[in-house]
Protein backbone atom coordinates (compact mmCIF):
# COMPACT_ATOMS: atom_id res chain seq x y z
CA UNK A 1 0.00 0.00 0.00
CA UNK A 2 1.06 3.50 -0.80
CA UNK A 3 1.02 6.07 2.13
CA UNK A 4 -2.53 7.75 2.60
CA UNK A 5 -3.45 11.22 1.15
CA UNK A 6 -5.91 10.97 3.95
CA UNK A 7 -5.59 14.26 5.95
CA UNK A 8 -7.73 13.46 8.56
CA UNK A 9 -6.10 9.84 9.59
CA UNK A 10 -2.41 11.64 8.79
CA UNK A 11 -3.69 14.25 11.30
CA UNK A 12 -3.75 11.77 14.39
CA UNK A 13 -1.28 10.59 17.25
CA UNK A 14 -0.96 6.54 16.45
CA UNK A 15 -0.05 4.32 18.46
CA UNK A 16 2.71 2.65 17.36
CA UNK A 17 5.13 0.34 19.91
CA UNK A 18 4.65 0.07 23.56
CA UNK A 19 8.37 1.11 25.51
CA UNK A 20 9.37 -2.51 25.99
CA UNK A 21 9.44 -2.96 22.63
CA UNK A 22 12.31 -0.11 21.21
CA UNK A 23 15.40 -0.70 23.20
CA UNK A 24 18.76 0.57 22.34
CA UNK A 25 20.37 -2.75 20.95
CA UNK A 26 16.49 -3.24 18.85
CA UNK A 27 15.00 -0.66 16.98
CA UNK A 28 11.67 -1.21 15.68
CA UNK A 29 10.57 -1.45 12.22
CA UNK A 30 6.87 -0.88 11.53
CA UNK A 31 4.33 0.55 9.06
CA UNK A 32 2.14 3.62 9.92
CA UNK A 33 -0.87 4.53 7.19
CA UNK A 34 1.15 2.57 4.70
CA UNK A 35 4.08 4.45 5.33
CA UNK A 36 7.14 2.66 7.06
CA UNK A 37 9.04 4.16 10.18
CA UNK A 38 11.59 3.47 12.38
CA UNK A 39 11.62 3.80 16.21
CA UNK A 40 14.88 3.94 17.60
CA UNK A 41 16.26 4.28 21.47
CA UNK A 42 18.98 5.78 22.59
CA UNK A 43 21.18 4.22 25.75
CA UNK A 44 19.05 6.50 28.06
CA UNK A 45 16.11 5.66 26.66
CA UNK A 46 14.81 8.62 24.44
CA UNK A 47 12.35 6.98 21.38
CA UNK A 48 12.86 9.07 18.33
CA UNK A 49 11.26 7.73 15.27
CA UNK A 50 11.73 8.16 11.15
CA UNK A 51 9.82 7.69 8.11
CA UNK A 52 11.78 5.49 5.64
CA UNK A 53 11.58 6.20 2.27
CA UNK A 54 10.83 3.29 -0.64
CA UNK A 55 14.37 2.40 -0.59
CA UNK A 56 14.52 2.26 3.32
CA UNK A 57 16.50 5.24 4.01
CA UNK A 58 15.36 8.09 6.66
CA UNK A 59 13.37 10.33 5.17
CA UNK A 60 11.93 13.04 7.74
CA UNK A 61 12.16 12.92 11.50
CA UNK A 62 8.75 11.84 13.34
CA UNK A 63 7.49 13.44 16.87
CA UNK A 64 7.30 11.04 19.42
CA UNK A 65 4.56 10.91 22.80
CA UNK A 66 5.14 8.39 25.14
CA UNK A 67 1.50 8.25 27.23
CA UNK A 68 -0.49 5.76 28.49
CA UNK A 69 2.35 3.38 28.59
CA UNK A 70 2.38 3.11 24.39
CA UNK A 71 4.21 5.37 22.04
CA UNK A 72 3.10 7.71 19.45
CA UNK A 73 3.55 9.16 16.40
CA UNK A 74 2.00 11.37 14.05
CA UNK A 75 2.67 11.66 10.44
CA UNK A 76 0.31 14.83 9.93
CA UNK A 77 1.60 18.41 10.46
CA UNK A 78 -1.30 18.98 12.79
CA UNK A 79 -2.60 16.40 14.80
CA UNK A 80 -5.52 16.30 16.95
CA UNK A 81 -4.80 16.62 20.58
CA UNK A 82 -3.87 13.84 22.97
CA UNK A 83 -6.81 12.87 24.76
CA UNK A 84 -6.62 13.55 28.69
CA UNK A 85 -7.63 10.31 30.83
CA UNK A 86 -7.30 11.64 34.37
CA UNK A 87 -7.23 7.59 35.21
CA UNK A 88 -3.52 7.00 34.09
CA UNK A 89 -2.32 10.30 36.63
CA UNK A 90 -3.62 9.28 39.71
CA UNK A 91 -0.87 7.46 41.77
CA UNK A 92 -3.16 4.39 43.06
CA UNK A 93 -3.66 3.00 39.80
CA UNK A 94 -1.83 -0.13 38.36
CA UNK A 95 -0.92 0.61 35.10
CA UNK A 96 -1.04 -2.48 32.71
CA UNK A 97 0.06 -2.90 29.57
CA UNK A 98 -1.80 -5.43 27.83
CA UNK A 99 0.70 -5.39 25.27
CA UNK A 100 -0.25 -5.81 21.41
CA UNK A 101 -2.56 -8.02 19.10
CA UNK A 102 -2.57 -7.90 15.04
CA UNK A 103 -5.92 -7.98 13.24
CA UNK A 104 -6.93 -7.73 9.91
CA UNK A 105 -9.78 -5.53 9.99
CA UNK A 106 -10.89 -2.03 9.46
CA UNK A 107 -9.92 0.54 12.49
CA UNK A 108 -13.40 1.29 12.43
CA UNK A 109 -14.82 -2.37 13.31
CA UNK A 110 -12.48 -2.83 15.84
CA UNK A 111 -13.25 0.44 17.62
CA UNK A 112 -17.37 -0.01 17.25
CA UNK A 113 -16.77 -4.03 18.74
CA UNK A 114 -15.29 -2.09 21.78
CA UNK A 115 -18.10 -0.22 21.78
CA UNK A 116 -20.66 -3.18 21.43
CA UNK A 117 -22.22 -4.73 24.48
CA UNK A 118 -25.04 -7.06 22.44
CA UNK A 119 -21.97 -9.41 21.61
CA UNK A 120 -20.84 -9.95 25.07
CA UNK A 121 -23.18 -13.46 25.77
CA UNK A 122 -21.70 -14.56 22.67
CA UNK A 123 -18.35 -14.01 21.73
CA UNK A 124 -17.43 -13.98 25.41
CA UNK A 125 -19.58 -16.17 26.63
CA UNK A 126 -19.02 -16.56 30.43
CA UNK A 127 -17.03 -14.46 31.07
CA UNK A 128 -18.39 -10.70 30.03
CA UNK A 129 -21.68 -12.04 29.39
CA UNK A 130 -24.16 -14.75 30.10
CA UNK A 131 -26.38 -17.11 27.39
CA UNK A 132 -29.41 -16.23 29.01
CA UNK A 133 -28.85 -12.67 29.92
CA UNK A 134 -29.04 -11.12 26.67
CA UNK A 135 -30.58 -7.95 26.55
CA UNK A 136 -29.26 -4.36 26.27
CA UNK A 137 -30.61 -2.00 28.20
CA UNK A 138 -31.09 1.23 26.75
CA UNK A 139 -28.14 3.86 27.72
CA UNK A 140 -27.19 7.28 25.86
CA UNK A 141 -24.71 8.68 23.85
CA UNK A 142 -23.85 12.01 23.25
CA UNK A 143 -21.35 14.34 21.26
CA UNK A 144 -19.24 15.98 23.88
CA UNK A 145 -18.33 18.94 21.22
CA UNK A 146 -15.64 20.49 24.00
CA UNK A 147 -13.21 17.27 23.32
CA UNK A 148 -14.95 16.38 20.18
CA UNK A 149 -15.46 13.03 21.51
CA UNK A 150 -18.33 10.56 21.68
CA UNK A 151 -19.65 9.43 24.98
CA UNK A 152 -22.27 6.39 25.53
CA UNK A 153 -23.02 6.53 29.28
CA UNK A 154 -25.35 4.60 31.67
CA UNK A 155 -24.37 0.89 30.12
CA UNK A 156 -25.10 -2.14 32.16
CA UNK A 157 -24.67 -5.33 31.45
CA UNK A 158 -24.97 -8.68 33.42
CA UNK A 159 -21.42 -10.24 33.56
CA UNK A 160 -20.72 -13.57 35.13
CA UNK A 161 -17.02 -12.78 35.20
CA UNK A 162 -16.14 -8.96 34.07
CA UNK A 163 -12.70 -8.82 35.34
CA UNK A 164 -9.79 -11.34 36.91
CA UNK A 165 -10.77 -9.77 40.34
CA UNK A 166 -14.49 -10.52 39.50
CA UNK A 167 -13.90 -14.08 38.48
CA UNK A 168 -12.19 -14.91 41.67
CA UNK A 169 -14.79 -13.50 44.05
CA UNK A 170 -17.07 -16.08 41.91
CA UNK A 171 -20.57 -14.28 41.48
CA UNK A 172 -21.85 -12.62 38.65
CA UNK A 173 -22.67 -8.99 38.47
CA UNK A 174 -24.19 -5.91 36.61
CA UNK A 175 -21.71 -4.29 35.32
CA UNK A 176 -21.83 0.10 34.55
CA UNK A 177 -20.12 0.85 31.61
CA UNK A 178 -19.22 4.06 30.21
CA UNK A 179 -17.32 4.74 26.80
CA UNK A 180 -15.57 6.92 25.31
CA UNK A 181 -14.10 7.47 21.67
CA UNK A 182 -11.15 9.55 21.97
CA UNK A 183 -10.33 9.47 18.47
CA UNK A 184 -11.23 7.47 15.22
CA UNK A 185 -8.10 5.21 16.06
CA UNK A 186 -8.93 5.38 20.21
CA UNK A 187 -11.61 4.13 22.55
CA UNK A 188 -11.71 3.45 26.45
CA UNK A 189 -14.13 2.41 28.65
CA UNK A 190 -15.10 2.92 32.53
CA UNK A 191 -16.48 -0.24 33.98
CA UNK A 192 -17.16 -1.35 38.03
CA UNK A 193 -13.99 -2.10 39.49
CA UNK A 194 -14.41 -4.83 42.47
CA UNK A 195 -14.61 -3.50 45.71
CA UNK A 196 -15.61 0.47 44.93
CA UNK A 197 -18.73 2.25 44.75
CA UNK A 198 -17.26 5.25 43.16
CA UNK A 199 -14.33 4.49 41.34
CA UNK A 200 -14.06 2.76 37.98
CA UNK A 201 -10.99 1.00 35.94
CA UNK A 202 -10.05 2.82 32.84
CA UNK A 203 -9.33 0.23 29.83
CA UNK A 204 -7.95 1.40 26.77
CA UNK A 205 -7.55 0.22 22.96
CA UNK A 206 -5.01 2.23 20.63
CA UNK A 207 -5.28 1.28 17.27
CA UNK A 208 -2.21 1.54 14.72
CA UNK A 209 -3.99 1.56 11.50
CA UNK A 210 -0.73 -0.27 9.34
CA UNK A 211 -2.90 -0.47 6.36
CA UNK A 212 -6.86 0.55 5.53
CA UNK A 213 -7.28 -3.55 6.87
CA UNK A 214 -4.79 -4.47 8.47
CA UNK A 215 -3.99 -2.64 12.27
CA UNK A 216 -2.56 -3.66 15.94
CA UNK A 217 -4.45 -2.96 18.72
CA UNK A 218 -3.06 -1.70 21.97
CA UNK A 219 -4.52 -1.98 25.37
CA UNK A 220 -3.28 -0.19 28.12
CA UNK A 221 -5.13 -0.23 31.33
CA UNK A 222 -5.44 1.77 34.58
CA UNK A 223 -7.10 -0.48 37.17
CA UNK A 224 -7.79 -0.24 40.92
CA UNK A 225 -7.38 -4.13 41.31
CA UNK A 226 -4.33 -4.36 43.68
CA UNK A 227 -4.54 -8.33 43.98
CA UNK A 228 -4.61 -9.94 40.30
CA UNK A 229 -1.12 -10.63 39.14
CA UNK A 230 -0.53 -8.83 36.06
CA UNK A 231 0.23 -11.67 34.28
CA UNK A 232 -3.61 -12.44 35.45
CA UNK A 233 -4.55 -9.41 33.64
CA UNK A 234 -3.00 -9.64 30.53
CA UNK A 235 -4.23 -13.02 29.76
CA UNK A 236 -8.12 -11.60 30.34
CA UNK A 237 -7.63 -9.28 28.22
CA UNK A 238 -5.65 -11.06 25.26
CA UNK A 239 -8.47 -13.93 25.51
CA UNK A 240 -11.10 -10.85 25.27
CA UNK A 241 -9.11 -9.79 22.58
CA UNK A 242 -8.76 -12.94 20.25
CA UNK A 243 -12.14 -13.54 20.61
CA UNK A 244 -13.27 -10.68 19.20
CA UNK A 245 -10.69 -11.02 16.40
CA UNK A 246 -12.42 -13.99 14.95
CA UNK A 247 -15.65 -11.83 14.67
CA UNK A 248 -13.33 -8.91 13.63
CA UNK A 249 -11.60 -10.73 10.51
CA UNK A 250 -14.59 -12.14 8.98
CA UNK A 251 -17.09 -9.07 9.12
CA UNK A 252 -17.72 -8.01 5.51
CA UNK A 253 -17.63 -5.45 3.62
CA UNK A 254 -13.92 -5.80 5.18
CA UNK A 255 -13.74 -1.85 4.75
CA UNK A 256 -16.44 0.02 7.25
CA UNK A 257 -19.82 1.04 5.27
CA UNK A 258 -21.53 4.37 6.16
CA UNK A 259 -24.40 4.63 3.61
CA UNK A 260 -27.23 4.22 5.26
CA UNK A 261 -29.42 0.93 5.33
CA UNK A 262 -26.21 -0.90 4.42
CA UNK A 263 -25.84 -2.56 7.54
CA UNK A 264 -29.04 -2.48 10.06
CA UNK A 265 -28.36 -1.30 13.43
CA UNK A 266 -30.90 -1.42 16.52
CA UNK A 267 -30.80 0.20 19.67
CA UNK A 268 -28.03 -1.51 21.15
CA UNK A 269 -26.00 0.19 18.27
CA UNK A 270 -27.03 3.26 19.64
CA UNK A 271 -23.13 4.62 20.19
CA UNK A 272 -22.16 2.49 17.13
CA UNK A 273 -24.52 4.75 15.30
CA UNK A 274 -23.01 7.69 16.98
CA UNK A 275 -19.72 6.83 15.91
CA UNK A 276 -20.18 6.26 12.37
CA UNK A 277 -22.10 9.65 12.34
CA UNK A 278 -19.33 11.61 13.61
CA UNK A 279 -16.78 9.78 11.47
CA UNK A 280 -18.85 10.82 8.50
CA UNK A 281 -18.76 14.26 9.92
CA UNK A 282 -14.78 14.41 10.29
CA UNK A 283 -13.90 13.84 6.86
CA UNK A 284 -12.72 10.53 7.22
CA UNK A 285 -12.01 8.75 3.70
CA UNK A 286 -9.80 6.49 4.99
CA UNK A 287 -10.61 2.66 6.22
CA UNK A 288 -14.34 3.75 5.16
CA UNK A 289 -16.16 1.86 1.97
CA UNK A 290 -17.14 4.55 -0.34
CA UNK A 291 -19.66 3.83 -3.15
CA UNK A 292 -19.15 4.44 -6.43
CA UNK A 293 -21.03 7.25 -7.95
CA UNK A 294 -24.27 6.38 -9.71
CA UNK B 1 -16.14 -3.34 -5.46
CA UNK B 2 -17.91 -6.51 -4.70
CA UNK B 3 -17.79 -9.24 -6.76
CA UNK B 4 -21.83 -9.97 -8.01
CA UNK B 5 -22.97 -12.85 -8.73
CA UNK B 6 -23.47 -13.96 -12.70
CA UNK B 7 -26.11 -16.95 -12.55
CA UNK B 8 -27.45 -17.43 -16.12
CA UNK B 9 -27.78 -21.03 -15.67
CA UNK B 10 -28.05 -23.12 -12.14
CA UNK B 11 -24.56 -23.57 -10.64
CA UNK B 12 -23.17 -26.57 -8.11
CA UNK B 13 -21.88 -25.52 -5.31
CA UNK B 14 -21.65 -28.78 -3.36
CA UNK B 15 -22.53 -32.44 -3.10
CA UNK B 16 -25.53 -33.27 -1.10
CA UNK B 17 -23.88 -35.58 1.59
CA UNK B 18 -21.20 -32.89 2.08
CA UNK B 19 -23.93 -31.21 4.18
CA UNK B 20 -25.08 -32.69 7.16
CA UNK B 21 -28.95 -31.41 9.01
CA UNK B 22 -27.69 -28.89 11.40
CA UNK B 23 -24.34 -27.97 9.27
CA UNK B 24 -22.75 -24.97 8.13
CA UNK B 25 -20.45 -24.33 5.15
CA UNK B 26 -18.54 -21.17 3.54
CA UNK B 27 -18.98 -21.62 0.19
CA UNK B 28 -16.80 -19.87 -2.60
CA UNK B 29 -18.95 -18.82 -5.71
CA UNK B 30 -17.62 -16.30 -8.92
CA UNK B 31 -15.41 -14.49 -5.70
CA UNK B 32 -18.87 -14.00 -3.73
CA UNK B 33 -18.90 -15.68 -0.36
CA UNK B 34 -22.13 -17.84 0.18
CA UNK B 35 -22.52 -19.79 3.44
CA UNK B 36 -24.46 -23.15 2.90
CA UNK B 37 -26.76 -24.59 5.40
CA UNK B 38 -29.10 -27.16 5.94
CA UNK B 39 -32.31 -26.74 8.40
CA UNK B 40 -33.27 -30.33 10.93
CA UNK B 41 -36.59 -30.46 8.15
CA UNK B 42 -33.41 -31.55 5.52
CA UNK B 43 -33.69 -28.52 3.07
CA UNK B 44 -30.65 -27.07 2.12
CA UNK B 45 -30.08 -23.26 2.15
CA UNK B 46 -27.59 -20.90 0.59
CA UNK B 47 -27.40 -17.25 1.41
CA UNK B 48 -24.57 -14.39 1.00
CA UNK B 49 -22.39 -15.05 3.18
CA UNK B 50 -23.25 -11.74 5.45
CA UNK B 51 -25.70 -11.34 8.44
CA UNK B 52 -27.22 -8.16 7.56
CA UNK B 53 -26.88 -6.43 11.18
CA UNK B 54 -22.76 -5.96 10.81
CA UNK B 55 -21.47 -7.95 8.00
CA UNK B 56 -20.20 -11.05 10.23
CA UNK B 57 -20.02 -13.96 7.91
CA UNK B 58 -22.84 -16.33 8.60
CA UNK B 59 -20.72 -19.33 8.24
CA UNK B 60 -19.31 -18.71 11.41
CA UNK B 61 -22.69 -19.17 12.97
CA UNK B 62 -24.20 -22.31 14.26
CA UNK B 63 -27.73 -24.16 13.42
CA UNK B 64 -30.69 -23.55 16.46
CA UNK B 65 -33.68 -24.40 16.18
CA UNK B 66 -33.75 -24.90 13.39
CA UNK B 67 -32.55 -20.93 12.23
CA UNK B 68 -29.43 -20.34 11.55
CA UNK B 69 -27.86 -18.14 14.13
CA UNK B 70 -24.82 -15.35 13.75
CA UNK B 71 -22.01 -16.24 15.84
CA UNK B 72 -21.37 -12.04 16.70
CA UNK B 73 -25.09 -11.17 18.32
CA UNK B 74 -27.36 -14.20 18.11
CA UNK B 75 -29.21 -12.86 15.60
CA UNK B 76 -31.59 -15.74 14.07
CA UNK B 77 -32.82 -16.40 10.65
CA UNK B 78 -35.13 -19.12 9.89
CA UNK B 79 -35.27 -20.85 6.57
CA UNK B 80 -36.81 -18.52 4.55
CA UNK B 81 -34.03 -15.77 5.62
CA UNK B 82 -36.41 -13.89 7.62
CA UNK B 83 -34.34 -12.34 10.91
CA UNK B 84 -36.52 -14.30 13.78
CA UNK B 85 -35.02 -13.55 17.02
CA UNK B 86 -32.52 -10.13 18.16
CA UNK B 87 -31.20 -11.30 21.94
CA UNK B 88 -29.98 -8.08 22.64
CA UNK B 89 -33.74 -6.93 22.59
CA UNK B 90 -35.91 -9.90 23.27
CA UNK B 91 -39.35 -8.29 23.55
CA UNK B 92 -38.46 -7.04 19.91
CA UNK B 93 -40.33 -8.63 16.93
CA UNK B 94 -37.41 -8.02 13.98
CA UNK B 95 -39.30 -6.63 11.55
CA UNK B 96 -40.14 -8.10 7.78
CA UNK B 97 -37.76 -6.47 5.98
CA UNK B 98 -34.69 -7.64 8.51
CA UNK B 99 -33.44 -10.49 5.86
CA UNK B 100 -30.93 -12.58 4.83
CA UNK B 101 -29.83 -12.09 1.20
CA UNK B 102 -31.08 -15.67 -0.02
CA UNK B 103 -30.68 -17.57 -3.46
CA UNK B 104 -32.68 -20.29 -5.06
CA UNK B 105 -31.44 -23.79 -4.68
CA UNK B 106 -32.22 -26.92 -5.52
CA UNK B 107 -30.71 -30.46 -5.64
CA UNK B 108 -30.52 -33.19 -8.28
CA UNK B 109 -27.86 -35.39 -9.34
CA UNK B 110 -26.58 -35.89 -5.93
CA UNK B 111 -24.99 -32.19 -6.41
CA UNK B 112 -26.80 -28.75 -4.52
CA UNK B 113 -27.25 -26.15 -6.96
CA UNK B 114 -27.83 -22.47 -7.00
CA UNK B 115 -29.77 -20.06 -9.15
CA UNK B 116 -31.32 -16.80 -9.96
CA UNK B 117 -34.51 -18.12 -10.37
CA UNK B 118 -36.32 -21.36 -9.86
CA UNK B 119 -34.53 -24.40 -11.23
CA UNK B 120 -36.74 -26.17 -13.24
CA UNK B 121 -34.61 -29.73 -13.18
CA UNK B 122 -36.50 -32.80 -12.21
CA UNK B 123 -35.64 -34.43 -8.74
CA UNK B 124 -33.42 -37.45 -8.98
CA UNK B 125 -32.78 -39.18 -6.05
CA UNK B 126 -30.89 -42.17 -7.64
CA UNK B 127 -27.78 -40.45 -7.91
CA UNK B 128 -24.82 -40.51 -4.71
CA UNK B 129 -22.11 -38.30 -4.09
CA UNK B 130 -18.94 -39.43 -4.06
CA UNK B 131 -16.19 -36.88 -4.10
CA UNK B 132 -15.38 -32.92 -4.27
CA UNK B 133 -11.70 -31.83 -5.29
CA UNK B 134 -10.73 -28.13 -5.18
CA UNK B 135 -8.19 -27.00 -8.35
CA UNK B 136 -5.72 -24.02 -8.40
CA UNK B 137 -7.35 -23.99 -12.27
CA UNK B 138 -9.31 -22.04 -14.12
CA UNK B 139 -12.49 -22.94 -15.44
CA UNK B 140 -11.51 -23.89 -18.68
CA UNK B 141 -8.94 -25.65 -17.14
CA UNK B 142 -11.01 -27.88 -15.25
CA UNK B 143 -13.68 -28.32 -18.18
CA UNK B 144 -11.24 -29.97 -20.12
CA UNK B 145 -9.81 -32.42 -16.83
CA UNK B 146 -13.29 -33.50 -16.77
CA UNK B 147 -13.29 -35.82 -19.90
CA UNK B 148 -11.17 -37.97 -17.97
CA UNK B 149 -15.01 -38.80 -16.51
CA UNK B 150 -17.72 -37.65 -18.59
CA UNK B 151 -18.34 -36.51 -22.10
CA UNK B 152 -17.72 -32.84 -22.38
CA UNK B 153 -19.20 -32.16 -25.74
CA UNK B 154 -21.95 -31.26 -24.38
CA UNK B 155 -23.47 -30.32 -21.06
CA UNK B 156 -26.71 -31.67 -19.80
CA UNK B 157 -29.27 -29.26 -17.91
CA UNK B 158 -27.78 -27.30 -15.10
CA UNK B 159 -24.26 -27.56 -16.82
CA UNK B 160 -23.55 -30.85 -15.23
CA UNK B 161 -21.67 -33.30 -17.55
CA UNK B 162 -22.73 -37.12 -18.02
CA UNK B 163 -20.13 -40.27 -19.18
CA UNK B 164 -21.95 -42.28 -22.40
CA UNK B 165 -23.45 -44.85 -19.84
CA UNK B 166 -25.32 -42.05 -18.26
CA UNK B 167 -24.04 -43.51 -14.85
CA UNK B 168 -21.50 -40.36 -13.70
CA UNK B 169 -22.18 -37.05 -13.46
CA UNK B 170 -19.28 -34.40 -13.09
CA UNK B 171 -20.48 -30.69 -12.55
CA UNK B 172 -17.56 -28.06 -12.30
CA UNK B 173 -18.12 -25.19 -9.70
CA UNK B 174 -16.44 -21.79 -10.25
CA UNK B 175 -14.80 -20.84 -7.22
CA UNK B 176 -12.82 -17.84 -8.18
CA UNK B 177 -10.92 -16.45 -11.65
CA UNK B 178 -7.91 -19.00 -10.39
CA UNK B 179 -9.83 -21.95 -9.04
CA UNK B 180 -12.27 -24.27 -9.32
CA UNK B 181 -14.21 -26.98 -7.58
CA UNK B 182 -15.15 -30.58 -9.49
CA UNK B 183 -18.20 -32.31 -7.79
CA UNK B 184 -18.92 -35.86 -9.01
CA UNK B 185 -21.91 -38.35 -8.33
CA UNK B 186 -22.88 -41.57 -9.72
CA UNK B 187 -25.70 -43.81 -9.91
CA UNK B 188 -23.46 -46.77 -9.37
CA UNK B 189 -24.39 -49.03 -6.10
CA UNK B 190 -21.46 -50.56 -6.28
CA UNK B 191 -19.20 -49.57 -3.63
CA UNK B 192 -15.62 -50.44 -5.25
CA UNK B 193 -16.77 -48.54 -8.58
CA UNK B 194 -17.53 -45.81 -6.16
CA UNK B 195 -14.48 -46.37 -4.34
CA UNK B 196 -12.68 -46.41 -7.63
CA UNK B 197 -13.87 -42.81 -8.87
CA UNK B 198 -13.17 -41.11 -5.71
CA UNK B 199 -9.62 -42.53 -5.97
CA UNK B 200 -9.72 -41.07 -9.45
CA UNK B 201 -10.78 -38.03 -8.30
CA UNK B 202 -7.73 -37.61 -5.84
CA UNK B 203 -5.20 -38.30 -8.26
CA UNK B 204 -6.16 -35.93 -10.41
CA UNK B 205 -5.85 -33.35 -7.66
CA UNK B 206 -3.11 -34.12 -6.96
CA UNK B 207 -2.06 -34.39 -11.24
CA UNK B 208 -3.29 -30.51 -11.23
CA UNK B 209 -2.34 -29.04 -8.22
CA UNK B 210 1.06 -30.44 -7.73
CA UNK B 211 1.47 -29.54 -11.51
CA UNK B 212 1.04 -25.93 -11.04
CA UNK B 213 2.75 -25.93 -7.99
CA UNK B 214 5.90 -27.30 -10.33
Amino acid sequence: MTVTSDIVALNQWLPVAYPGQVTPTKPHETLLLGQLIRLTAASDGTVTAVALNASGAPERDLPIIEQFAVIFTTLGDNPRPMPIIQAFDEPDRRIVNCGSVGVHASPFRIVENFLDMAHFCFVHTDILGAENETEVLSYKTEHRQDVDEIWATGCQFFQPAASPAAAEAGEGQMTDYTYRVLSPFGVMLYKSALGYADRLDAICLFIQPKTETECIGYMPMALLDDTSSNTGMIDFQQTIFLQDRIILENQRPKLLPLTPRSEMPTRADLSSVAFRRWLKDSGMRFGLLHEEAA
Amino acid sequence: MEPILELTEPHAIALCDSIQPGGVHPIQLQDVELVLWRDYAGQAHVWHDRCPHRGMRLSFGFVKENRLTCLYHGWEYGSDGGCRKIPAHPEVTPPKTLCADILNVSECYGMVFVSAGKNTAKPNTEWVSVRSIFLECDRAQALMEIAEFVEIAEAQENQVYLNKSNWVAVAVQTCSRKSCAIHLSTRSTDPTERLALAKRMVALRRKINQGLRA
